[in-house]
């Protein structure tokens, strides 16, 4: 087969961050491949992905089509040329029909009748060809349709490549099996497929090749029946390692035998079939992690212990109490304290003074017979801001605060006065080095001191540095549970890719 | 980020408030210029008319008291964070409420009478208000339509009822009967119509600011309206916080309604409040939902639209071309409204 698109020196740095995203990389893509594209999160895969499609122009380096130099503008231009992109959450029309977000843009010109017949008739035959089962005529269109929408509309523009980024990552094992099977049609009737995936096993069945990508470079690309899983997982992992903060957390492996928190059974509301339930327990003075990817599983979680995902059935207990999590407000009332990884949304007011975003979750405190207590709250505000350093002035609104400084706010407010509990997510979260060592340090001081820490991280260093025992989430369930010098990347990572670990 | 500034004092909010009169009334020189044949004395006439005597003077801070009284309410749903467009539907309601149980009750004692149709007057604003953040607390109803429609529907109902069973055959105006002598609030400044309301309005604005700004329960409303996530998050229960806003705002309205009854028109004619309940949602945005700046925000519409009727009836200015300039005065209000909106959230984030 010959070689239809290929990559030369591709490099992309997003500016202002300073990571770069891609670097240098060389890609090839034979002519009527299945291609799958692994790597950690991060690794660059999708921005990869989004330079080829039109949507990211990339820095240096040369995109040839058909052995032609091509550059692009826009999607609209690689899709000219043939290079389709379905994205995980494919915007759509709202309002629209599958039919006329397929054909909008294609409905003729100005004043001219649209031919919908014409077009119904082409995107059936597209239908009957590649096996795919949707009523076009369907509106409002459901969350799962709008891949198939946009994969129609692209196979209507003529694309040769497309390019879809987690396919399956929201669909079910069963609908899973019906998009390989339109995929292996895609194949069969001559286009040519890249797919991004975090599950190997997929990738490897599904796919003729795979790459593996890793910090912004491509560690190696091989035809998949002549490589395993193993050699796929030790290649994505193998290059994160050790520990960059220097701090060690010192673990404990004699914890008390208090449970402070526990889940049993957990169910989350309008799940699947699924009734194997969460079931974990943290106890007195101990930091349980939780790491994953983030969509599905970690957000799941950590919706789930603050409220906003009611539990469809099992049950919660604290401090040997039952306790039923139907808002944020019941952790309030009993006082554990929870930092949000949705910092500006959930965490703050922007709009609000930096005071009454201190005082405010507990403002009952600082209030007599419901009248505010101005006072009470410029003296936590002095002790906050002497204490961690938060940067403001009395009265300013907290927008005008740099982003570290309002991570700041946060972190006072539900750090000062955790005593039992405290959820954590993202800890480090857009913090600096030294922000980072000052809240690692004040983490370890909490558990010295007895609180108890659920920390929910996608950041697996912290995790390697800071936990005591640490549950790993694949696929919506905690795949399993590491303790002490078992929490390493090796084991975290196959944990997250749906593998064992080895002990 | 972002260079965090010595003080948090900012201009563009301290003169905002300015601005907005200040470029209405450079409109409305510009017009009066444009179409009176001596615009000096025109100008003179808009501008001094409304305090010549005691009669302008009286009626026009009557005015800016009803004014006042109802934008409270529609500030306090702004500051929920939802629109309470039922301004209109909720007054009138309250006029004729007032206006009949007044008179229904009107062979008890005077007051008796008086506090009977100032509570049902009210509570007919209050029920109005309570649909829709019902509604919108149960099914999130869009509050913005909920209101007005049902403000407008209401409107004809007390329409049907003051031309048909509730009329009064005697007067040549589609109306009710007169409120008796002894059920009017007592006039300070005869003949005009000042009266206990405008008292009234001062210490409900005052309640109000100190409602908003001062109690722990006026935090979490304005919390509820601007960050609900962070509201949801910090604990508030906030489904409380947008019935209850919506409740006390049509309570607010049905009282306006019903001073400006008892007060004011003294029975509830054909389409009688001409306004009122969209002018206070002007004096609200003009004020920028300050509980305190709606108090100069009503005196400045109640001004100008008191020397409006004052040069079409002294120096032949075109009946017609009055409400082209307070249009320009809502135009100005609604551009500034907007801009705001931009200001603070999109531009630093």
């Amino acid at each position: 087969m010959n070689i239809l698109l290929k990559t030369e020196k591709i490099s992309k740095t997003f500016p202002g961050s300073n990571v770069i995203a891609n670097s240098g990389i060389d890609f090839e893509l034979k002519e009527n491949e299945i291609h799958s594209i692994a790597g950690e999160n991060g690794s660059g895969k999708s921005t990869l992905m989004h330079i080829l499609s039109g949507l990211l122009p990339q820095d240096s380096g040369t995109i040839r089509y058909r052995g032609e130099a091509v550059t692009f503008h826009s999607p609209h231009d690689a899709l000219k040329k043939g290079i389709g992109m379905v994205h995980q959450q494919p915007g759509i029309v709202p309002g629209f029909s599958i039919l006329d977000n397929i054909i909008i843009g294609k409905e003729g010109k100005c004043f001219q009748k649209i031919d919908r017949k014409k077009a119904i008739n082409e995107i059936e035959s597209i239908n009957r060809q590649f096996g795919i089962e949707i009523d076009i005529s369907r509106n409002p269109i459901s969350p799962e349709s709008r891949q198939l929408t946009i994969l129609i509309s692209l196979i209507y523009r003529k694309a040769e490549v497309i390019i879809f980024d987690e396919p399956t990552a929201s669909l079910s094992d069963a609908e899973s099996q019906d998009f390989f099977g339109i995929m292996k049609k895609l194949k069969d009737n001559g286009k040519t497929i890249i797919f991004i995936t975090h599950k190997i096993e997929t990738a490897l069945s599904a796919a003729d090749r795979i790459s593996v990508l890793s910090k912004g470079k491509i560690k190696g690309t091989f035809d998949t029946d002549k490589t395993d899983i193993d050699s796929i997982a030790d290649l994505i992992i193998g290059s994160s390692s050790g520990s960059v903060h220097g701090i060690r957390s010192g673990k404990r492996n004699s914890v008390g035998d208090i449970k402070v928190f526990e889940a049993r059974d957990i169910v989350p509301g309008k799940s699947s079939n699924d009734k194997k339930g969460f079931n974990f327990a943290v106890r007195e003075g101990e930091i349980l992690s939780f790491t994953g990817i983030r969509e599905k599983n970690l957000d799941i979680m950590e919706d789930l212990l603050s409220g906003f995902i009611q539990v469809q059935s099992g049950s919660f207990f604290y401090m040997g109490k039952e306790i039923k999590i139907s808002s944020t407000r019941t952790l309030r009332k009993s006082g554990i304290k929870y930092i949000p990884s949705d910092r500006m949304g959930r965490g703050t007011s922007l709009t609000g003074t930096v005071e009454n975003n201190l005082a405010f979750t507990d403002i009952d405190s600082f209030s007599e017979n419901g009248f505010i207590r101005k006072e009470r709250i410029r003296d936590f505000f002095n002790s906050g801001r002497d204490s961690f350093d938060i940067k403001a002035i009395f009265g300013q609104p907290l927008w005008q605060l740099s982003g570290g400084n309002i991570q700041k706010v946060i972190l006072f407010r539900e750090m000062h006065k955790a005593k039992k509990l405290l959820i954590f997510c993202e800890p480090s979260w857009n913090l600096d080095f030294q922000s980072r060592e000052m809240i690692y340090k004040t983490i370890l001081e909490l558990r010295n001191r007895g609180t108890s820490i659920i920390m929910i991280s996608t950041d697996i260093e912290e995790i390697i540095d800071l936990s005591d025992r640490a549950a790993v989430m694949h696929e919506g369930k905690i795949a399993g549970f590491l303790e002490g010098n078992e929490i390493n990347s090796y084991n975290i990572g196959r944990l997250i890719l749906g593998m064992a670990a080895s002990r | 980020m972002h260079p965090q500034k010595k003080s948090s004092i900012k201009w563009p909010d301290i003169l905002s408030p300015l601005i907005t009169p200040a470029a209405a009334f450079i409109s409305l020189v510009l017009i009066i210029t444009a179409v009176s044949s001596n615009p000096l004395n025109t100008l003179y006439i808009f501008l001094t008319s409304p305090i010549s005597n005691n009669f302008y003077l009286g009626n026009m801070l009557n005015y800016a008291g009803l004014l006042i009284i109802s934008a409270s309410g529609i500030s306090l749903v702004f500051k929920a964070g939802m629109f309470n467009l039922g301004g209109e539907g909720q007054i009138y309601s309250g006029v004729f409420t007032a206006t009949a149980v007044s008179i229904a009750l009107s062979s008890y004692s005077p007051f008796l009478a008086i506090a009977g149709a100032i509570t049902a007057g009210s509570l007919t604003g209050a029920a109005m208000g309570t649909v829709s953040g019902y509604l919108k607390m149960k099914w999130n109803t869009n509050d913005l339509i909920t209101s007005f429609l049902l403000s407008a529907a209401v409107i004809h109902i007390v329409n049907y009822l003051i031309t048909g069973p509730m009329g009064d055959p005697a007067s040549y105006l589609i109306t009710t009967r007169e409120i008796p002598q002894a059920l009017r609030l007592k006039q300070f400044l005869p003949p005009s119509k000042l009266n206990i309301s405008f008292i009234a309005a001062i210490i409900i604005a005052v309640i109000y600011y100190i409602y908003l700004y001062r109690t722990a329960s006026g935090l979490k409303l304005r919390t509820s309206g601007k960050s609900r996530l962070f509201a949801i998050y910090s604990g508030v229960r906030t489904e409380y916080f947008v019935t209850i806003p919506f409740l006390v705002s049509g309570l607010l309205n049905g009282l306006t309604g019903s001073f400006a009854s008892l007060g004011t028109y003294y029975m509830c004619a054909y389409n009688c409040t001409g306004g009122v309940g969209w002018s206070a949602i002007a004096v609200s945005l003009i004020g920028r939902n300050h509980p305190l700046l709606i108090i100069p925000a009503a005196l400045f519409i109640s001004w100008m639209e008191s020397g409006l009727s004052g040069i079409v009836l002294y120096s032949g200015f075109p009946f017609e071309l009055s409400p082209i300039l307070q249009a320009f005065v809502f135009f100005f209000i609604t551009a500034k409204f907007f801009k705001k909106e931009g200001y603070g959230d999109r531009r630093h984030f």
